[in-house]
């Protein structure tokens, strides 16, 4: 004979069937972003690299085969789309920015910029703007490089040779190729890159792959005279050209210690700005893109950030607390063709998205694809910002919060972890703790201060809002943040 | 004793030849351009349209020219027509060939007769069926079987148990198939095999399900249980004369196979069952199925080229003639005819390694940098030494593509001092050749190395590059080259006096 609490259970019981039921109609992804795959013509292989606008109008995509084609109409009907092969035999080109009337690649072995003289849409002229760094042959030493920043600066990173070592010139470094063609050493420490990019404020971030020195894939901003982790290229601090602009050579990181640690040794080292936890928002961070003008949604200057393995586009809400960039990683798309590596947005919100799965995989499915995203209009509702605070982090939302669900402490819940900084391959995720959520108050209508006992420098910090729901009763599409909390913020006088 | 075993002496002596012509035909590099496996395609051979070896043509008419574009007739393809192909390949040659082909290394007579044995065996009814595995059938003599039923996951032990089925088989070829049943069945073959010299003999016995094998009644082979298709190995050393085989076999239920070949003193892998264990699929040499073809307009492809420097640049023009470009050293590092590159090595996979030139009569040339300021006549010139290594004082900076033909125009810099345009123009014909043509813009002294080999011989107003297929010409020169010793080798070098602009051309031709 059933009791009156089991009776009450199963009641409850039924009530959280229909509303498990009801979540069928929650919103989704494709409720507010349309993914358009854009068909490549009967025998053309574009693994997509390098996307970037031409002023005709036309869309230019290079791919890792070394072929650029222009495509007609770019925001037309995908299937009216046409190709136009504008440069062969590049060698495995990364990048294509366009300035200056010269359409300006990053190959493996040098920057490169080509122009069309006689308007035939096939470029007659490549220029070698700068070769001043080695190749060896390994398939490994990839080159990313990007437009150039407020200064005329191409920034561009060097993977390592078979991506653990440095066989010859400024492999595993940043240099920047200036106007004028010269080169200038100016980061060390980069292990195996992404992509690269600029921000809104014209200043550069890179992605660099969990491996030796990189416990999980990253987004990392780079400043001259930086060291980014991987001491693997310290030779070439003894270079001519790095003596004159980087200085002596930083003290040696200590393996198997932590970030904060060898920070505190080491001036020159800069954390990642963001941690994308391995095999939870990805596997492999690649290029990136940013809407500057709102046209693609609610997530102005954010970065949209690809990643090769899981095939989806990530968003980064960066900060700088006490001079150091940090952030929040959000899961934002999936359903992209092929693993992403490239991303261009354009002025009017389109976004345009690379891929390609050779060597490494990706669960797209598609060996190559290029895809387009457009934004339907509608606001999801999401945590735009994710702010640390001396008293734990500041959530502002895309919606007017409901006060209820907002406000109660049982909505949220909170881990923090962070990965060994070392020698060796990547790292298991280590120094789990669980930091106490000892408040939650709606501040305004849409933000929320978070009170948490016991924030970890330079841990991430995993922050799980599923049960707030909006004003209007939305759950939230993307409920997780992924803060990595390089600096707590001063704490306020009391 | 029994007589008339499996294969007379002179057979077993004929395995080992096509064994020995087999390893020729890699090292004599035949491989490149004939194609012996439908699945394995010989790219240098798919452009210049080299013959295959396939299907049957041995003792078969084919049509050539007497002489490369000459008159037409009739040849059979023998013993001799192979020979006098490798020893004259201009003289009889291959109508359907887009080119004739290159005089391979040297071949001996014990070598013809090896690559004749091979050869002559890839042609349908000339030899064996698969040339990588099996290369011939075998007997087994007195040969009789007896065949049980049972339903075992072991072998049982056959002489406790009375078979259905016993009988003589002519085939002499030991197969599970004479048991007339496909499941919950054994079969023990018997017979003997004439041994013809003392030594170790192998075998390989693979089987669906379990096997043993027993020669002279010791146990050699023990392939015993339920498994899906499984080889296993054994020896033994074997006297001349006939030795006793048995075989037992078992089959409980799906597929049944049975296979066992041996080889020993003077037999390869001769076939005694009636299946076969296929041997490991055959790579290719390197990897095809991406080939970039070069139809009316010159392409490029920059690449980890074999025999140049990371920094390699292929061009392919229509005339059926290549180069590679090293933006390295700024030296044209090969040339070579017919077929341009295959990508398949770079576009297939994470893209590892350099890919080696598709087609043929490649010559590869000194890849040290073409021009040097010397500060005197004596001076060494900078060599290339390593793979990596980056001509000093020379500074790439592309290349523009001609309106017409979009052939390449390299461009770079020698010192602050001099800019040269670097334009191989191609030259059509029956052996297509390249003519360089450098424009150097600017003021000043510097020498041009425009070959090195060990020996460099003037003839007839050019230079032959000695050992290589490579000739030399420098047309409406008004400077004498200098053939000049350094170190082990020779330079053919030219002084230039830059006063404004200057021009020089260099004729690259085959010397066949």
């Amino acid at each position: 004979m059933m009791n009156q609490v089991t009776y009450y259970a199963l009641l409850a019981g039924l009530a959280l069937g229909q509303a498990a039921a009801l979540s069928a109609a929650d919103p989704a992804e494709s409720d507010y972003y349309e993914i358009n795959a854009i068909p490549m013509p009967d025998g053309v292989v574009v693994e997509a690299s390098g996307i970037e606008m031409m002023p005709n109008g036309k869309l230019a995509v290079c791919g890792r085969r070394g072929n650029v084609y222009v495509l007609s109409d770019p925001f037309g009907p995908p299937d009216s789309i046409r190709w136009t092969l504008y440069a062969e035999g590049l060698h495995e080109p990364l990048n294509l920015a366009f300035t200056d009337g010269w359409l300006y690649c990053t190959q493996r072995g040098e920057l490169t910029r080509m122009k069309d003289l006689d308007g035939d849409d096939r470029a007659d002229v490549f220029e070698t703007v700068n070769d001043g760094w080695g190749i060896t042959g390994d398939y490994h030493e990839y080159a990313f490089g990007t437009r150039p920043d407020p200064n005329g600066d191409m920034w561009i990173v060097l993977c390592l040779t078979g991506s653990f070592s440095s066989q010859i010139d400024y492999r595993g470094w940043c240099v920047r190729v200036s106007k004028e063609g010269e080169l200038i050493p100016t980061s060390s420490g980069i292990r195996s890159p992404g992509g690269i990019g600029l921000n809104h404020l014209g200043e550069a971030f890179y992605a660099d792959n969990q491996g030796p020195w990189n416990g999980s894939s990253s987004l990392k901003p780079l400043s001259h005279g930086s060291f980014q982790g991987h001491p693997g290229g310290f030779r070439w601090y003894d270079t001519v050209a790095a003596k004159a602009s980087m200085g002596k050579r930083p003290t040696e990181p200590k393996t198997n210690s932590r970030w904060v640690a060898e920070r505190a040794k080491i001036p020159e080292l800069v954390p990642s700005a963001i941690v994308f936890p391995h095999g939870i928002l990805g596997n492999s961070t690649s290029g990136f893109a940013y809407d500057s003008n709102g046209k693609f949604g609610p997530f102005k200057n954010q970065l949209l950030v690809c990643d090769q393995t899981f095939s989806v586009v990530n968003r980064a809400f960066l900060e700088k607390v006490n001079g150091v960039y940090q952030g929040a990683a959000f899961s934002f798309l999936k359903g992209f063709g092929s693993g992403n590596i490239s991303a261009y947005m354009h002025p009017n919100g389109t976004l345009f998205v690379g891929g390609t799965d050779r060597g490494w995989g990706a669960r797209g499915g598609k060996r190559f694809a290029l895809d387009r995203v457009t934004w339907k209009g509608g606001v999801p509702f999401e945590i735009h910002e994710m702010r640390a605070k001396p008293y734990g982090f500041e959530l502002t939302f895309t919606h007017e919060v409901d006060a209820v669900s907002a406000g109660n402490m049982a909505s949220y819940s909170m881990s923090a972890y962070t990965y060994i900084y070392r020698a060796d391959y990547g790292s298991p995720v280590v120094d789990k703790t669980v930091p106490k959520i000892t408040g939650v108050e709606v501040t305004a209508p849409k933000t929320v201060r978070v009170t948490v006992d016991g924030l970890i420098h330079g841990q991430v910090h995993e922050l799980n809002a599923k049960g707030v729901r909006s004003a209007k009763g939305l759950p939230i599409l993307h409920p997780v943040g992924y803060y990595t909390l390089n600096e707590i913020p001063p704490g306020e006088l009391n | 004793m029994a007589s008339g075993f499996l294969l007379p002496a002179p057979a077993a002596d004929d395995a080992k030849l096509i064994a020995e012509g087999k390893a020729l035909f890699q090292t004599k590099i035949c491989f490149t351009c004939h194609q012996v496996d439908e699945s394995v395609p010989a790219p240098a051979g798919i452009a210049m349209k080299a013959p295959k070896f396939l299907g049957g043509f041995w003792g078969k008419q084919r049509a050539v020219t007497l002489g490369y574009g000459g008159k037409e007739a009739m040849a059979t393809f023998d013993e001799a027509y192979f020979a006098e192909s490798i020893r004259k390949p201009m003289d009889k040659v291959a109508k359907e060939a887009a080119a004739p082909m290159p005089p391979p290394p040297a071949v001996s007579d014990d070598e013809m007769k090896a690559l004749i044995a091979y050869v002559r065996s890839l042609s349908e009814g000339g030899g064996a069926e698969d040339p990588s595995g099996l290369i011939a059938k075998g007997k087994i003599n007195d040969f009789t079987f007896a065949a049980y039923k049972g339903n075992w996951d072991r072998l049982p032990d056959f002489s406790q148990l009375k078979p259905f089925k016993t009988g003589k088989a002519e085939s002499g070829t030991a197969d599970p198939g004479l048991a007339g049943v496909s499941e919950n069945f054994g079969v023990v073959f018997e017979g003997d095999i004439d041994i013809a010299r003392k030594g170790d003999y192998s075998f390989n016995l693979g089987s669906d399900d379990g096997s043993r094998l027993y020669v002279n009644d010791k146990l050699v082979v023990d392939n015993d249980g339920v498994h899906s298709m499984r080889a296993k190995k054994g020896s033994i050393a074997l006297e001349p004369g006939a030795a006793t085989l048995r075989l037992e076999y078992f089959e409980r239920g799906g597929e049944e196979r049975l296979a066992l070949d041996m080889s020993g003193p003077g037999i390869q892998r001769l076939q005694l069952a009636k299946q076969t264990i296929q041997p490991p699929r055959r790579r290719p040499a390197f990897p095809t199925g991406n080939p970039i073809t070069v139809t009316d307009e010159a392409r490029i492809y920059r690449n980890f080229i074999e025999g140049a420097s990371p920094r390699g640049i292929g061009v392919g023009y229509p005339e059926k003639v290549n180069l590679c470009f090293d933006a390295n050293t700024m030296q044209i590092a090969m040339l070579w005819h017919g077929a341009f590159m295959d990508a398949a090595r770079h576009w297939n996979g994470r893209g590892q390694g350099f890919q080696r030139p598709s087609g043929h009569y490649l010559i590869q040339l000194t890849r040290d940098q073409p021009f040097s300021q010397l500060d005197s006549a004596d001076a060494a010139w900078p060599r290339a030494e390593g793979r990596d290594t980056r001509a000093k004082g020379l500074t790439f900076r592309g290349y523009s593509l001609l309106p017409e033909h979009r052939r390449p125009i390299f461009d770079y810099q020698v010192g602050d001092t001099l800019r040269i345009a670097d334009y191989a123009e191609p030259v059509a014909g029956a052996l297509p050749s390249i003519t360089r043509r450098l424009q150097i813009r600017g003021n000043g002294k510097v020498w041009y190395l425009a070959a090195a080999a060990d020996s460099i011989t003037e003839e007839e107003g050019g230079y032959n590059i000695d050992g290589s297929m490579l000739r030399v010409s420098f047309p409406k020169l008004d400077v004498k080259p200098l053939i000049r010793e350094s170190g082990s080798r020779k330079e053919l070098l030219i002084k230039l006096n830059v006063e404004g602009q200057a021009t020089l051309n260099q004729r690259y031709e085959w010397n066949l």
